[in-house]
Formats: C-alpha cells, structure tokens, sequence
C-alpha cells in the first residue's frame, strides 16, 4: 500500500471512527486498531468494537493497493500533530509496518494484517431504505431517549425499527415509558423488516450524520445480524440485538377522557422548578388538571412536596376538554418528554390516575410518547 | 441449534409443575380468592421449579378474572413465558447486588403498571444481595404499592435478613420425589419421541437428587447422544460409573488388605472409561450398605438398596452378607470416610486417581498408620480373586479375616453420642483435661475451635498454621484423641483444617459426604 | 486422532459431531476434566465446526481472534475471573453474530469466575439468544455452583487410557521407551504429555527431584533441614511439582509393597528396582502414611501455610534407610 492524502482529510477521517474504537482492555487485539484501505481511488478509514462499526473514505492519491491495521492511539495522536500538508502513507508488507511521512516528520508504525479485522459489511451487501436526514435525526431525539440504560433487560436498550411499504416507525422503552414516531421513506421497501437497534448505536448516527444533505441509506445484512447507515462518505454499522421486543401496542391506549392543550416550553418550565422539590419524593410530582369555567381558562398544576426541602406548585394556563383529574408522575420522565415535543404546544391525554397517559406534538402526528403515573401516597 | 429440553418443556400453569402441590396449591387458591400478598419469598434447592412457579404465578395474578383460552389471556401469558411482558420484571439479584440496584428499583416500583394488573417482581438468587441493597428493598417491602407484588426466590434463605424474611410470606420447595421425576421424563420422552428403558429413567432421576431440571438435562444429553434406546447403560456410561465388578474387586481386595489388588481394580475401571470420583462415590454407597446391613444384623431384610434402582439380587445379598461378615464396622466407617474424603480431594486434584488409590489404602492399612512395624499382610492367590466366590445359600461366611490390629471390635452403638453443642459446651474443660497428659498439645488446642462432629470425627478449625500442623504429629494427636474417647466415651478421630470462608452445602447429598464437602469447603476466589 | 484434530476423547466428538448435523447441538456445555486433559481444545475445535467456513474463519478461530468467538478466562493464570469480564461477555451475547451465524462464548476455567459472577451468568445459560452456544471448562462439577451444573449439558473429558497416549507419541516419533514413561506419566492427560515431549527439560527436572528423594532417604536432620530450606525458597509451583513427583513415587510403593507389581502397574516404569528396593524396606502402613503426609502438606501449600514450616514437618517424617 502507498498513497498520500492531506493531513486534514486523515484527522477528520479518524475522529469519525474513533467512537468505534475498542477500549484498549478489548480481548482482540486487532479491535483497538483502525483498519486503513486503499478502496477504489480513496482511502478506507475503519474501526468496529463488534457493537458498533464506522467507515469513512477520503480523497487520497493511491499508487499502490493495500491493507493494514494500526493502533488507533498511536495514529490518531501522531497525525494530529502533522502539519496541515500531504501525508505519505506507505507499508512494509514484510514487517507489517506503516510509514507514516509529512514535512520533516518520518516515523513507523507496527501494525497487525488486515486479513485480521472484523468483515465490515458494506453498502452492496444490504438490502436497502432511503431515508431523508433531518427526517431520521428527530426520529433519533425523539425516541432514544425513551430506552432503557442498563443492561437488566438487553432488549429494552434497543430501539425497535419497522420499515413497511414507505414507512418507517422507531419504538423504544424502559418499561415505564414508550416513546414512538412514524415518518416516510424516499421510496417502498420491497419488503418488510423488524430490526432491534441499539440505541447507542443510534445516538452515533445522528453524531455522525452532522449537516448531510443527501438521503440516508439504511441498509441490513441478509443474515438479519446488522444494520448499516449509508451516508455521504461514511458507513455506520450496529450489531443488533438479537432479541424479541416486547409487545407494546396493548399498553396503548384506545381512548381517553381528558385532553390537555399547554404550552410546550411553560410545561417544561414548570416541570424543571418541580424536580428541585421532587428529589426527595422518588422525583414523584402532582399534575392537577382542571377544566375552564365559563370566565376562566383551564389550568394544569405541578405540584412537588418532599418533607425536608418544602414545596413547589406552578400553575400554567391550558386547554382542557374533558373532566378534571390528578395524576401523579416521575418528574424526569415528564422533561425528558416535552423535551422531545417540537412543536410550540403540546397535548396531553389522561383518562385515570391508574392508567398510562399519552403526550403528543401538537400538530405533528408522526410522534408519540406514552409515560406511566406513579401511585401516589396518601396525604 | 436445539433448545434445551427443561426450558421448552417448562410448565405453564401450576398443574404442571412437579412436585410441588402443597406450594401451588396455596397459590391457586390465594389467586382464586382474591388475597394476594405483596411479597413472597421462594425457598428451594436447584431446579426444583422456583422460577417457573413465579412466573406463572405471575401469570395467573394477571389473567384472574379472564377466560383462560380468551385471546387477551393468552397474550399475556405468552408474553409472561417469553419474559417479554414489561410489567413482569426479572432481575437476577446477582448481577445487580448493589444498593444502586435496589435503589432503582425502589424509584420504580410507584410506576403503575402499563399492561396488568399487577407489576410482579422476580429477583432470583436474592440472597446474592449486599446488606444495603437489602435494606434498600426492606423500605419498599415495608410500604409495597398496592399494584406490586415482590417474588423472591433463593437457594439459601440463610443469607436473607430477618427483616426482610419477616416481610415476606415463605414458601419452601421440595426436592422432587424420584417416582414423580420418572413420571415427568416418561411424559417428556412420550411427546419428543424419545425412546427409553425404565431402568435408565430411575438411574437419571436418582442422579439428579430431586431437580427435575438436572434430571431433564442429562436426559436431553442422552437423547442426543445415543442413536438408539436409552439404556441403563448408557446412563452408567454417561455418568462415568463403573461396574459391579470393579466394586467387588475392591472390597475384596479392602478385605484381604492386599494393597495391589485395588490399584489394579482402579486402573483397569479408569481405562475402561469410569469416572474416578463416580466409583469413589460408588464405594461409599457400597459401604454403606453393608454398615447397614452389619448394623440391622439381619441379612434376609437387607435394606433395599442405596441403589434404588433395581435392588439387590438374591445372590448379590449373600455376596454383600459375606463381605459384611469379613469386616468389622469401624473398618466400614472408616472406609466410608476415607472414600467420602478422596471425593473431597478430588476437588482440586489434578489427577483423581491417586486421591482414589490414597483411599483404598487407607483402608488396607491398620488405622494408627504411624506404626513402624510392618503389619502382617495377608497375601492372596490370585486365582481366588480373579473369581470371585458368590456362595450359593445365605449361611455364614467362611471365617473372617482377623479385625485389624488395633481396631475395637465393633461397638454396638456408634462411637459415642458426642455431639456439636456438648463439645462446644465442654471445650474449656476438654484443653484442662489434654493439659494434664501434654501441655504442648493443649496450647495448640487453644488456638482451635470445635466446628463440627460427625461420626466420630471431631472437626476442628486451627486460626492458623502451627496448630495446624502440629496437632498431626503423632505424639500431640494421639494425646488429643485419647482424652476425646475417654471423656466422650468413644472411638474417635479428629481432623483439622485452617479456618476459612465455606461454600454453600449442598444439602443434597448424605451426610458424610456433606461433612466432608464442609471440611474441604475450599475458599472460592 | 479423529477429523477434529483432537488426540483422545473420540466419543466426545462423536456427540457434538452427532449433534451438529443433527441440528439437536445443545447450547450451554460444560466440559470437565483435570488439567491439561484437552478441554479447551475441544472447546476450540468445537468453535471451529460452527465458526470456520473458509480458511481465514478457521485461522481466525485457532488464534482465538474470530470476531464471534468470546473467549474468556482469567487475566492471570489462576486468578479469578473477575465479575466485569462476565458482564462483558453477557452483554455481548445479547447481540446478533457479527461474520457467522453463531455467536460462541468459551470461558475457560469457569470454577474462577467469582461466585457472583457465577450467579450473573445463570440466567444467560437458561435461555441464551438462539444463535449462542456456550461452553464452560473447569476441573470438575464440584468446582461450580450446582446451579451453574444443572443448566449446562456435561461433558466429561476422562483421562485418555494410557495405552492411548503412548500410541499417539508413537506416531509423532517419539521412542518406545521414552513414549511409555511419557504417557504413564502424564497420567492420561494428552496435554501434559505433548509438552513433555517438546520439552526436555520436563523429564530431566523430574529425574532430579526424584534424585533429591532418594538422598533425602539416606540423609541426617542437618541435610533435611537444609533441603526444606532450599525448597521454601522455590517458585511455589515447582514445590508442588517436588511433591507431586514424590506422591507417584510413593504411590508406586505402596503398589509393589505385598505383591508382585508388573511394570504396567507403575507410574514411574523406570523406577522398578528402586520402588521395588522401597516396598521391601518399608511397611504398607509406612508408606500409607508417608502418602498423606505428602498430600496434606500439599494442601497446607495451598492454604498458604508457611512452606518452610510445612516442608521441615514433611522431611523429618521421611524413613531413613541406610546408606547403600
């Protein structure tokens, strides 16, 4: 292998594939590597942890075909020290070693054969989905927050996604909450597909994915074990999780007997002054909706006590259509929610303390979340 | 790849689960009427159905009320089975023992449940649990919401506080029965196709010593590792246990006090495939039937079999009369514990055999092993073993070999009724008695502590390793167990290890090999 | 020797083997066995069968670098295998196999893994994710928790009958004699054998030892003393390799004492006269005695008890013979 390519393109190649790199205590060694690849006219950039793996192509000038592994750490500091200038790459097959050369610089890098790293699939091995990227960004906000984060029970850490016809739907949960949105592909699936993502490997395509304007392929290997994001010159590829999800339509709600109508940013303000006062009630807060009167509007309380700290109540105006209710709630959840809701209102549907209660986006129907009251003690 | 056979057969209501009826029973009826505790805790060995019974449990909490065969019921309870139901939330304690653990939980539990009724609560293996996070879950046990029931379930509720125990409505899970783990495999065999002698079922029930899932497992093993009907046979083969020959070999070699015969009986059962530690336990069933049958004096009744299986022949009830005859109870006892001791070394034995050959000649050789004159050792025509005798009527054996030189004759009781307590009781007076024949010997003793006796054999624990180690000259140990029988009246024998940290025992087993598991009970790093 | 290039233990490749193609292979395995018996050796040939395709797979399993093959086993040698590592692998079980269809986890020596390391793999066990397999190796069953036993189908790697072993060092060319003593020896474990033959120095640091006993026998307080001295100061592992050598020593005595020992009763072939030279000096029950005090001196060893009281103990119960 012999190529040479600028110093910028080779830095910001390797601080895209760096999240992929495993932690130096990995059991293969070849996983604390980055994989470099002469590929059609450019240069491969490629870390994997097995969970998670990132490519990325840049512009480089190739004289001669070839592969190699070097120690992620070792490159990425030395490259990040080179001038801004053309950098020669060059491996000794022999010693299995990169030469590494810019300006006066001129150092060797031992390295482990290619043949070594994990088969990272690619684009053409994937049956495909085209996705438009700001489209898939808010998926990404608006659900993965919604998934469990320990690892008690795995399937919950994944983020279920269906792709059917030109729709495509991503659900996640902990148990406690439920957290779905809906929006359309370019173009049909030709079929349909249930994967479990996980939701870490989410977070790093919308990390990733930065201003991109070109759609977003989504692509998953014919063995069902991975999903790969296709964008502009990079690859992401998540392992999923092989698991079941469970089944959450039932949990959804078929009617209710209350709609609320608030302010998404005033229910927000609300929420964040009660979690002070909620933190040593278990985060539990009171919401009390009241319906308007002929002269008065309807209003939504937040109500937050815990014994030690004192009290809090936050009163904001709201649209209520249905009868009054108190309902109690993990104040987190409540933030975490109208956090995701992008639209300037937001509704809320109750229909008892029991049962769960449904926030939407006013406005926008391709998004959903769905959280569990809390019981709340007597007095 | 195939599922296990004990998970996808696992029972899906009550009425399946083996064994258990006086704990399903009352759990059917709480269900039926309505009274529902908030917290039960599961007491049983391994696979004796702790797990399956909380989810079903928590299955039927859930679906009371509902037509079973309705569509809604059935979803839950699939979804319960799969462990896919959000509101049924196992956690094994063992890997979440941290308070932060529990703690999160504590914040959870006022989460109504979404789906159900009732949000259920499975920790297994609660007793893995640390002391915070313990009391981290007492405080939600002391105000459960009213929508949540806690299922704990564990193998050793010794290690579960009283606080959280008093909390907790107990259910205890019994071994199951061998009679009900064949019944259960004949149905498993029935419905997979599985082709199987009655004989071979027994052997694999009475391996699996009450857990139906180690029963189910071995069997699975068998399915898919013979081609053809399962045989006893091939349970033995499995198992790694020898033939009736070999054990002959060797209580015969045992009786004649010929070091040779049994080391070669060893070797030729090791290359033909036996499991050293499986003949080790072998002799010590073996023995114990004729302690048994030397104790009960009474031949004709001779005691149906440790074996279980398919009991003794006529003809191997006189064989096993005749070894009787030629040995004396204390050379039985302390064969027994010999054997029962090997499997114990065998632990950590990288070869098994020697801990196995180190066995039998001890109990070849006369029992104060320190003498340092050669005792008379009979020698045997070899002829007169390679066929063994088997006398054709019940009448006396031929004359017995003398007891060894050295042993009492076979007390009528066993050695003394010495137990923990009264040892315990006594200790202070027992050093002052040692004290007055060897001073050296009782300071050792001071830096001991009784922690056991079990057949004669006084267990000590040394705080560290001169007591240790000086108490086994022969000098100090023969003043030590002069003054136990003595003032114990007995025959007894003491053994020492350093004190450390023991492993569970494993109730299972008989009772020397649980002393001697006890002994050994090796600290796990 | 049999297609899966594993010296011995043909019917337990005949089972997986079996199992295999017959779809019914079980996922959960424990594989025991004393030390250097070939468990781990299976356990890789067995990865081997469901990871390697193609040539590079196969390469990439016998480096234990296969990309779906999870292997675990303590940092340190015979040192435990900490709590973290087990959640690792668990978690990484969760997820679809990365190049194959399966995902194989091996923990070697599984009697390591801490006991809550032992309780947080139980469930994982029970019901792994359909593509898992997963094998367990530790010395015996005794050595794990039951729970752990009872969830895994058990495989029991036997020592390989001694016949068997010099058979398989024959056909690698090594000499009758040598083969024999080798594989009465290595006491049916292949591993140790084959090391034993690549390296010289095995037999010839056995040889020694059992050189130090014989002078030991004839030697006074003085020489004792100074022996056990020496000793205690060695690598620990070579005092247990002094003691185990004399163990078999010893055995073979109480063998040949009372009757007639052919050579194939003994494990130190090569010893006969001098064995046979003992069993005629010394009772049975001296020698009985001399056995366990070896062997409790062993465990005195590994219980950390100081070695050089425990070693003074032990040579001054060794018989002394006249000078020859």
């Amino acid at each position: 292998m012999r190529l040479s390519c600028l110093q910028e393109n080779l830095a910001r190649g390797l601080s895209i594939v760096s999240r992929a790199v495993a932690p130096r205590t990995a059991t293969l060694p070849v996983l604390t590597h980055i994989l470099l690849a002469t590929d059609h006219g450019r240069l491969k950039i490629a870390a994997t942890n097995l969970e998670l793996g990132i490519s990325c192509w840049v512009g480089a000038k190739v004289e001669d075909e070839g592969a190699i592994t070097v120690p992620a750490r070792t490159f990425t500091d030395l490259v990040a020290l080179l001038p801004a200038d053309r950098v020669d790459l060059e491996l000794n097959i022999r010693t299995q070693t990169l030469r590494v050369r810019s300006g006066r610089t001129d150092a060797n890098i031992k390295g482990i054969d290619a043949q070594e790293f994990p088969i990272i699939p690619t684009f053409q091995d994937a049956a495909t989905a085209r996705i438009d990227p700001t489209v898939l960004k808010k998926m990404i906000t608006q659900v993965v927050f919604a998934a469990a984060t320990d690892e008690s029970r795995p399937t919950l850490t994944g983020v279920l996604t269906k792709l059917e016809g030109d729709t495509i739907t991503m659900a996640a949960t902990d148990g406690f909450r439920l957290s779905v949105r809906s929006d359309r592909l370019k173009e049909p699936v030709s079929e349909p597909r249930t994967i479990l993502i996980p939701a870490k490997a989410l977070v790093e395509v919308g990390r990733v994915m930065g201003d991109q304007e070109e759609p977003v392929a989504i692509g998953i290997t014919p063995s069902h074990g991975q999903v790969l994001f296709h964008m502009k010159d990079v690859d992401v590829v998540a392992q999923l999780i092989d698991q079941k999800f469970p089944d959450y339509e039932p949990i959804i709600p078929k009617r209710h007997d209350t709609r609320t109508i608030v302010n998404t940013a005033e229910m927000l303000k609300a929420c964040r002054q009660a979690s002070i006062f909620a933190r040593d009630s278990l985060d539990t807060v009171r919401v009390l909706v009241k319906p308007g009167e002929e002269l008065e509007p309807g209003k939504v309380t937040v109500v937050a006590r815990a014994d030690e700290t004192g009290d809090n109540q936050s009163e904001l105006e709201a649209t209520v259509v249905g009868n009054e209710i108190e309902i109690g709630f993990n104040v987190k959840y409540l933030i975490e929610a109208f956090s995701a809701v992008d639209t300037p209102q937001a509704a809320i549907e109750t229909t008892q303390p029991r049962s769960p209660a449904v926030i939407r986006a006013l406005g926008d129907d391709h998004f959903f979340h769905l959280v569990m009251p809390m019981h709340l003690p007597k007095g | 790849m195939a599922e296990a056979l004990y998970r996808k057969w696992r029972p899906k209501t009550f009425d399946e689960v083996v064994g258990q009826e006086h704990v399903t029973t009352t759990l059917k009826n709480q269900i039926a009427t309505g009274r529902i505790g908030h917290a039960y805790l599961f007491v049983g060995s391994r696979g004796c159905g702790k797990t399956t019974s909380a989810r079903i449990f928590a299955k039927e909490v859930n679906i009371a009320g509902l037509d079973p065969d309705s569509p809604r019921a059935k979803q839950i309870a699939e979804a319960i089975a799969e462990g896919r139901a959000l509101d049924v939330i196992e956690i094994d304690a063992a890997s979440h023992t941290g308070v932060d653990d529990i703690r999160e939980i504590r914040e959870r539990v006022g989460f109504q449940p979404g789906e159900l009724r009732y949000k259920v609560y499975i920790i297994d293996e609660v007793h893995m649990l640390s002391t915070a996070a313990f009391n981290a879950l007492l405080k939600t046990l002391e105000e459960p919401p009213p929508h949540v029931i806690f299922i704990l379930a564990t193998t050793d509720p010794q290690k579960i506080p009283a606080t959280v125990l008093s909390r907790c409505q107990r259910f205890n899970f019994r071994r199951v029965p061998i009679d009900k783990i064949v019944a259960r495999l004949r149905q498993l065999c029935e419905a997979e196709g599985i082709e199987a002698d009655d004989h071979a079922l027994r052997l694999i029930a009475r391996h699996a010593a009450g857990s139906l899932r180690d029963a189910v497992s071995l069997l699975d093993q068998l399915a898919s590792s013979s081609s053809m009907r399962i045989s006893a046979a091939d349970v033995r083969e499995a198992l790694g246990a020898t033939d009736a020959a070999t054990v002959r070999a060797l209580v015969e070699g045992l009786i004649a006090r010929d070091p040779g015969a049994g080391f070669d009986a060893i070797q030729s059962a090791l290359d033909q495939g036996a499991d050293a530690r499986q003949i080790a336990r072998q002799m010590v069933e073996h023995l114990r039937a004729l302690i048994q049958l030397k104790v009960s004096r009474a031949p004709q009744q001779a005691p149906a079999p440790m074996d279980g299986i398919d009991g003794w022949s006529e003809a191997e009830r006189v064989e096993l009369a005749a070894q009787a005859e030629k040995l004396s109870v204390a050379q039985l006892k302390r064969a027994v514990r010999a054997f029962s001791e090997a499997i114990n070394e065998m632990r950590n034995a990288t070869d098994a055999q020697l801990p196995l050959e180190m066995a039998y000649l001890d109990c070849v050789v006369e029992p104060e092993g320190m003498s340092a004159t050669p005792s008379p050792q009979p020698r045997v025509a070899q002829a007169s073993r390679a066929v063994p005798q088997v006398p054709t009527g019940p009448g006396p054996a031929p004359a017995a070999t003398q007891p060894a030189p050295g042993a009492t004759p076979a007390p009528t009781a066993p050695a003394g009724e010495l137990t923990y307590e009264v040892l315990k009781a006594q200790w202070q007076q027992f050093i002052r008695e040692v004290n007055a024949v060897n001073k050296p010997a009782a300071a050792l003793l001071r830096s001991c502590d009784p922690y056991a006796v079990t057949g004669g054999v006084v267990h000590l624990h040394a705080h560290h390793d001169i007591p240790l180690i000086r108490l086994q000259e022969p000098k100090n140990k023969t003043s030590v167990i002069a003054t136990l029988n003595r003032m114990f009246n007995g025959q007894f024998d003491i053994r020492i290890s350093l004190q450390q940290r023991q492993v569970d025992l494993d109730a299972e087993e008989d009772p020397v090999l649980k002393a001697a598991k006890r002994m050994g009970g090796m600290v796990r790093r | 020797m049999n297609d899966w290039d594993i010296i011995g233990h043909d019917w337990a490749v005949r089972r997986l083997r079996r199992a295999i193609e017959q779809g019914q292979l079980a996922q959960s395995h424990l594989f025991v066995g004393p030390p250097s018996i070939g468990k781990a050796t299976l356990a890789l040939a067995l990865a081997r069968a469901l990871l390697g395709h193609n040539d590079r797979a196969r390469a990439l399993v016998n480096q234990r670098r296969h990309p779906d093959l999870l292997w675990v086993e303590p940092a340190d040698a015979g040192e435990a295998l900490k709590v973290e590592q087990i959640r690792e692998l668990l978690h990484a079980l969760t997820l679809a196999p990365v190049e194959s269809r399966h995902r194989i986890a091996i923990v070697n020596d599984a009697h390591l893994i801490t006991e809550s390391g032992q309780n947080a793999i139980l469930k994982t066990l029970e019901e792994p994710n359909p593509s898992v397999v997963i094998v367990l190796t530790a010395p015996n069953t005794d050595t794990l928790l039951p729970t752990i036993v009872s969830r895994c189908q058990l495989l029991n790697l036997r020592p390989a009958p001694v016949r068997a072993v010099e058979e398989a060092l024959l056909a690698r060319g090594v000499a009758g004699e040598r083969a024999a003593l080798i594989a009465r020896l290595s006491r049916g474990r292949i591993g140790w054998a084959l090391r034993a033959i690549e390296d010289d120095a095995t037999l010839e640091a056995r040889a020694e030892r059992l050189r130090d006993l014989r002078d030991l026998l004839t030697a006074g307080r003085t020489q004792r003393f100074a022996y056990a001295e020496k000793l205690a100061r060695a690598e620990p592992s070579h005092v247990v390799q002094t003691l185990e050598d004399w163990l078999l020593l010893w055995r073979d005595v109480a063998r040949a004492t009372g009757r007639e020992a052919s050579p194939e009763a003994l494990v130190n072939a090569d010893q006969r006269d001098w064995i046979a030279q003992l069993a005629n000096a010394l009772s049975v029950a001296q020698v009985a005695a001399l056995l366990r005090a070896i062997s409790q001196t062993l465990q005195y060893l590994d219980r950390n008890v100081n070695p050089r009281l425990a070693l003074d103990v032990l040579l001054l119960k060794l018989p002394r013979l006249p000078a020859s």
